[in-house]
């Protein structure tokens, strides 16, 4: 058995693609949960304003889109252990936990900006632009995990 | 009639409008992903599967962002039309 290719490499490419898509939905679920409760709470009153407020919804959704697209990549370059070396295990491994936990972060953060956001656009109209901007800032946290993701997926 | 009836779009059309642009947002990146991979970047380009995964991962997210910031801005101008005059007896 090679020292570079031992027949525990898979693992980790494994655990990368499972950790990616994993905490990523973790992230996505928490912002969903967190601003629908606001949404619902603020419906009551406002139901006209449902369609402006859907969008940390759709955001948060979009966290787990971007570990949805590293594990599908992890999974394609996956092979058996006499091909796979150990150092692409590791690579993998450290692609998944770099979308998978700036996934989450970021979607614990669309979710409470989300439910603060939703709750006082209801009450004052204009805070509405001011909500998506701390949205993008927020979901440009978890592209920046993609971003580490990819650029580590492409070392060989 | 509850306050603020008047001037907000029937509750069939708001759904609608909802499940047509989630089902975009969702649908549309999956597909660019595999058309991107498959049609340009391994069939016209031939590149190396990997470098075609990485170009076709930059397209799917690029289309992700312009099919949420349409759904932003149709919902960023929902609110934005002018009121009509509501009739007083």
């Amino acid at each position: 058995m090679a020292e570079a290719n031992p027949v525990y490499g898979p693992f980790f490419g494994v655990m990368g693609a499972a950790s990616a898509i994993i905490f990523s939905a973790l992230g996505a679920a928490y912002g969903t949960a967190k601003s629908g409760t606001g949404i619902a709470a603020m419906s009551v009153m406002r139901p006209e304003l449902i369609m402006k407020s859907i969008i940390p919804v759709v955001m948060a959704g979009i966290i787990a889109i971007y570990g949805l697209v590293v594990a599908v990549l992890i999974a394609g370059s996956l092979e058996s252990s006499a091909t796979y070396s150990l150092f692409r295990g590791f690579i993998h491994l450290g692609a998944g936990l770099a979308v998978g936990f700036s996934g989450l972060a970021a979607g614990f953060a669309i979710g409470i900006v989300g439910d603060a956001g939703v709750r006082g656009t209801a009450q004052q109209p204009r805070l509405f632009v001011g909500m998506i901007l701390i949205l993008i800032f927020a979901e440009v946290l978890g592209l920046y995990g993609l971003i580490v993701a990819i650029y580590l997926y492409t070392k060989q | 009639m509850i306050e603020g009836k008047a001037n907000e779009l029937p509750d069939f059309q708001v759904f609608r409008t909802v499940i047509k642009y989630c089902l975009f947002i969702i649908i549309v990146p999956v597909l660019s992903f595999f058309s991107a991979k498959t049609i340009l970047f391994d069939g016209i380009l031939r590149l190396e599967p990997i470098t075609s995964s990485v170009y076709s991962a930059v397209v799917a997210v690029i289309v992700l962002h312009v099919t949420l910031g349409l759904y932003i801005y149709r919902a960023y101008t929902e609110a934005e039309k002018p009121e009509k005059p509501v009739k007083k007896d």
